[in-house]
């Protein structure tokens, strides 16, 4: 009885799970692991919706090269454990040819190590570049995003140096690895060019009040702060510098919820640096991405979008230049040595080569609110910056 | 000098999730933990007025306290009531399962981004300057007062008023309250509605004050030390508890590592409960009765 | 008494079903024959659900005897798992050392963590202690993320996978086999555990501890015992885990996860060893079915970026209609299946 009852449970459970998706010989297979839920979701939702709604375009209209593309969503809500198994679907039962993660860092780890062992690339399309796609790079990583702790840093600190340059500056960290890495090095930055420190704070991630951080950062002279963490965390702790009537400069990193919340806010002294272009300047590029949403019908805000859409691009561009072969492998070695036009929403081209899987060079630009014009502005174009 | 101010918002802060804790505790021996959820669901009941109902802040808050007083009540009517006579632990893990729930639930749908309350209700959280070096924003202002007045009030209610006394009773000894013609039922939602209120105008006001997502369900969490070190059925322990955490969270991150103000009021939670197991205001004979 | 005093084991013989007559354990053969042919007929994503199962149930076994046997609240579970996880991702990075080394240490260190931790338990009861456990999380990672920023390791520890007897465990159906092992040993040295003057002393003073010392139980001792016992268990698994996921990171150890190990021996049946596996079960499960359901069932106008908040929401509704319809959990609803299914077949027979 016991048997066949649990037997019975047993496919009953087995029957939950999706059947394989089974590729076609025209049809290349990529994994796309998203933070489409959970707490991440306010920043990855809609950069992983634009990537499926740039493929979607392709597919539509013919695929690229003759080949389409079957997108294979799942959800890891920004967990590593799911991201986990999101991987290991991926490799044993779908086959993918490529993983692309648009997720928060924690969901990093368990994908690569995953990934790498099934000689797998994986395109980091949404968040901060993981180091190992730095020169020297490691085979397999590419990262598509302007993100990347150090460089962010460099240009943050290099611009704020054009504004004011003995400021002291503080910097805002949230407890997580990625975020104080990156703080630490722009602590260096600054010290190493001779300005002064007012330290870093760093909030965990579960804080209920950012004032006592920002009173600490206040009272050790911060006159400009740094920070460079999750959206949420960058704008409580610039709300609560201003909550104390500080009036200082505070540059933070230019997020997917970046340009809807500076409009909102209409602060000039919050800059974003980043490499993204903002969707306000309509250019040929932005407004070619607003038009296409707007023709999807699809409740997105195109300026939460920009990251995926380059993602797609980069796969548009990648698939443009593979052969016959479309295994792994085949995307790998096109994906090695490779350079994609940004179109316009980036200030260059974004070149990988076997040693790098970032750029060569990346170009930041700052924005910022205008009280003057009442609008979005450039507080400084595409400045270049090599990476070593 | 801004320090003690950042001290006295973030005691208010706790001190009003914590009440909501001891309010239920006290009369029913019953831990809510699904108060953060409650808690930020009041916030989220205000962005719901406000966009649907009405456009004038302060009817739209009106409108949310009657909405969270309804919420209160049918957590208990249609859940909690449930597991009266069940075991103490099958209730505290039922509220465990509510918060799941809510938290769920909120983000089907609000979604999971960061609302901007302020600025929907149009509510300008303008820096207060008290003094040359003491700022403090207009919600947290707010805060403090609302502590004040939900503390003398609930002091009031439950020393003068005649339900108060019931409910007093009621958590003492609910046998003979029931026996002396209590209807144990009535304390208990009202224990319930009075804890979701005060839980909702918390919310409200952190959601004014920052900004508004699921995750700041876990101040309820960090409310939690001070309830406990309190005592869990002491009101003005709930009161002390919140000093004493807000104190030690706001000086470890000015003077040591701000890291260590998510751990340490866990340990000193655990050091405070060894040496006195009812905390410093709690009743002693509680424990054998837990 | 029992049950005002830390609110659990409300149906305490349940456990009696578990422990077996003859007509069990020809049952438990055929389960067991059967669970070893799964892996000839699942694809491999089934086989990697069955394997998070299997790693989720040597969890709530460890669980079940703290909580379900013993009497002893924990809200630290995810962080003794952390504590493992840590242990065996910090050995094999700063070492090197194989799994013969790892699986040990992470043993001995929730071993240790659980004594240190289990020390509140003499002073407090239920809720009390519960909260006291909280800290147990916080404190293991705030030392885990701290050491993962001192290392330099920003995404997390990389493990690669275990070499046991120079054969590397990383095929899915090697890993279903050696966690299915690994689960039925820690099902077996549990329920031998039960039965023997340890288990009862734990049910002693799970079910009146004053009672239990009159009677000459030790309580300190074997309240302790019980924590170091399980807590080795718990990090064992979360050792498990890290070699299963091939990473380690605080990211991955949640306070949800601890409420989820909770809610797999309150949806299991409290008391029970086989409830705890019933309860590992569903509870991995319920998101990918929420998941299936969304796939199959397209006009609940649900898509897939709603799919977390709605198992988040249903994962808390099947909870509260557990706690409140069933306490006895999936292990009762089966023990009176089973009873209705024998008493039938008895009457036919009486036919």
């Amino acid at each position: 009885m016991k048997i066949r009852h649990l037997a019975k449970a047993f496919t009953l459970a087995a029957t939950v799970a999706a059947g394989p998706v089974l590729a076609a010989d025209d049809e290349v297979v990529i994994g796309l692991s998203a933070a489409l839920s959970g707490g991440a979701a306010g920043t990855y939702a809609a950069p992983a919706e634009g990537l499926k709604l740039y493929i979607d375009r392709l597919n539509e209209a013919g695929g690229i090269n003759g080949k389409t593309v079957s997108l294979v969503i799942y959800d890891d809500q920004g967990d590593a454990s799911r991201a986990a198994s999101n991987g290991k679907r991926f490799l044993t039962q779908d086959d993918v040819q490529l993983i692309i993660s648009v997720s928060t860092s924690a969901t990093f780890a368990p994908l690569i190590s995953q990934a790498t062992r099934q000689g797998v690339p994986i395109l980091f399309a949404g968040s901060v570049c993981p180091a190992e796609t730095m020169p020297p790079a490691e085979p397999l990583l590419y990262c598509s995003t302007g993100f990347s702790s150090v460089h962010d840093s460099i240009a943050m600190v290099d611009y704020l140096r054009e504004l004011d340059g003995d400021a002291t500056v503080g910097f805002a960290a949230m407890g997580i690895p990625i975020s104080r890495a990156g703080m630490e090095e722009a602590e260096r930055i600054v010290l190493g060019a001779d300005m002064k420190s007012a330290g870093i704070e760093i909030a965990p991630p579960g804080t209920a009040d950012y004032t006592p951080f920002a009173t600490k950062l206040i009272q050790n002279g911060a006159e400009a702060v740094l920070a460079w963490s999750p959206w949420s965390v960058q704008i409580r702790f610039f709300d609560a510098l201003r909550k104390q009537g500080w009036e200082g400069n505070a540059f933070v990193g230019h997020l997917a919820e970046a340009e809807l919340e500076m409009m909102e806010i209409k602060d000039p002294g919050l800059y974003t640096v980043g490499s993204n272009a903002m969707i306000f300047e309509d250019s040929k590029a932005t407004q070619d991405l607003v038009a296409a949403v707007t023709e999807s019908g699809v409740d997105l805000h195109p300026e939460a979008i920009v990251d995926g859409w380059l993602g797609g691009i980069v796969i548009e561009e990648v698939l443009g230049k593979l052969g016959d072969d479309t295994s792994a492998e085949a995307i790998n070695a096109v994906m090695s040595d490779i350079e994609i036009d940004t179109r316009g929403l980036r200030g260059g081209s974004i070149k990988w080569t076997e040693n790098n899987h970032f750029r060569e060079t990346i170009y930041y630009r700052v924005y910022r609110w205008s009280d003057e014009t009442g609008a979005m502005e450039i507080a400084r174009d595409w400045k270049a910056y090599e990476v070593e | 000098m801004q320090i003690v101010a950042n001290i006295i918002v973030l005691t208010s802060l706790y001190a009003l999730v914590a009440s909501g804790y001891v309010l239920v505790y006290k009369v029913s021996r019953v831990l809510n933990l699904a108060h953060g959820e409650l808690m930020i669901l009041g916030a989220y009941l205000l962005v719901a007025t406000s966009a649907g109902i009405t456009s004038d802040p302060l009817i739209a808050i009106a409108l949310t306290a009657v909405f969270s007083i309804i919420v209160g009540l049918s957590v208990y009517l249609l859940l909690m009531r449930e597991m009266t006579g069940q075991p103490v632990l099958a209730a505290v893990l039922t509220t465990v399962a509510l918060g799941i729930l809510l938290r769920g639930a909120m983000v089907l749908i609000w979604g999971p981004q960061q609302l901007n309350v302020a600025s929907m209700l149009s509510f300008e959280n303008a820096s207060v300057v008290l003094t040359d070096s003491i700022r403090v924003s207009t919600a947290s202002l707010w805060l403090v007062i609302c502590t004040v007045v939900v503390y003398l009030g609930l002091l009031a209610f439950l020393h003068m008023s005649r339900w108060g006394m019931r409910m007093r009773a009621s958590g003492q000894n609910p046998l003979l309250a029931a026996q002396r013609g209590i209807n144990l039922h009535t304390v208990y939602a009202l224990a319930w509605t009075l804890s979701t209120f005060s839980g909702s105008i918390a919310g409200v006001l952190v959601a004014l004050d920052s900004r508004l997502d699921v995750n700041m369900a876990v101040i309820g969490l960090k409310a939690f030390p001070a309830a406990l070190v309190g005592g869990l059925d002491s009101l003005h322990g709930a009161l002390i508890g919140a000093g004493v955490i807000a104190v030690l969270e706001v000086l470890l991150i000015h003077y040591v590592n701000p890291l260590l103000s998510d751990v340490v009021p866990f340990l000193v939670l655990i050091a405070i409960l060894i040496v006195r197991p009812w905390g410093l205001f709690g009743t002693k004979e509680e424990l054998n009765r837990v | 008494m029992s049950n005002t005093e830390t609110g659990i084991g409300k149906i305490a013989p349940v456990r009696a079903v578990a422990k077996g007559d003859g007509g069990n354990r020809t049952a438990w053969m055929g389960l067991i024959v059967l669970l070893a042919l799964v892996p000839l007929v699942a694809s491999p994503f089934h086989l990697d659900i069955a394997s998070q199962i299997f790693i989720a149930a040597i969890g709530a076994l460890a669980l079940m005897v703290l909580t379900g046997i013993a009497g002893q609240i924990s809200l630290g579970h995810g962080g003794l798992m952390a504590a493992g996880a840590f242990t065996t991702g910090i050995l094999y990075k700063e070492t090197g050392a194989g799994i013969w080394i790892t699986l040990p240490a992470s043993v001995v260190a929730g071993a240790v963590i659980g004594l240190i931790f289990g020390l509140p338990s003499l002073r407090l009861r239920g809720v009390y202690l519960a909260m006291s456990t909280l800290a147990l999380h916080f404190v293991v990672i705030y030392l885990g993320g701290e050491y993962e920023f001192a290392s330099g390791a920003s995404t997390g520890i990389f493990l690669d996978p275990p070499v046991i007897f120079g054969y590397e465990l990383y095929d899915g159906q090697a890993w279903y086999y050696a966690l299915f092992l690994l689960v039925a040993g820690t099902y077996w040295g549990c329920s031998n555990l039960l039965n023997s003057k340890t288990g009862r002393a734990w049910e002693a003073l799970h079910a009146n501890e004053t009672a239990a010392e009159a009677l000459g139980v030790q309580v300190a001792r074997y309240k302790l015992l019980a924590f170091v016992i399980t807590s080795g268990i718990a990090s064992f698994s979360g050792a498990l885990f890290a070699y299963y996921q091939s990473f380690v990171s605080v990211e991955a150890f949640t306070l949800f996860m601890s409420i989820q190990y909770i809610a797999m021996i309150i949806i299991g049946g409290m008391g029970s060893l086989t409830g705890a596996l019933l309860g590992a079960i569903f509870v991995t499960l319920v998101p990918y079915c929420i998941e299936w359901l969304m796939e199959t069932v397209p006009y609940l106008g649900l898509d897939i970026s709603t799919a977390s908040s709605a198992s988040h929401a249903a994962f808390g509704l099947l909870m509260i209609l557990f706690l409140v319809f069933e306490p006895s959990g999936l292990i009762g609803i089966w023990k009176r299946t089973v009873a209705r299914f024998s008493s039938q077949s008895k009457k036919e027979g009486v036919q």
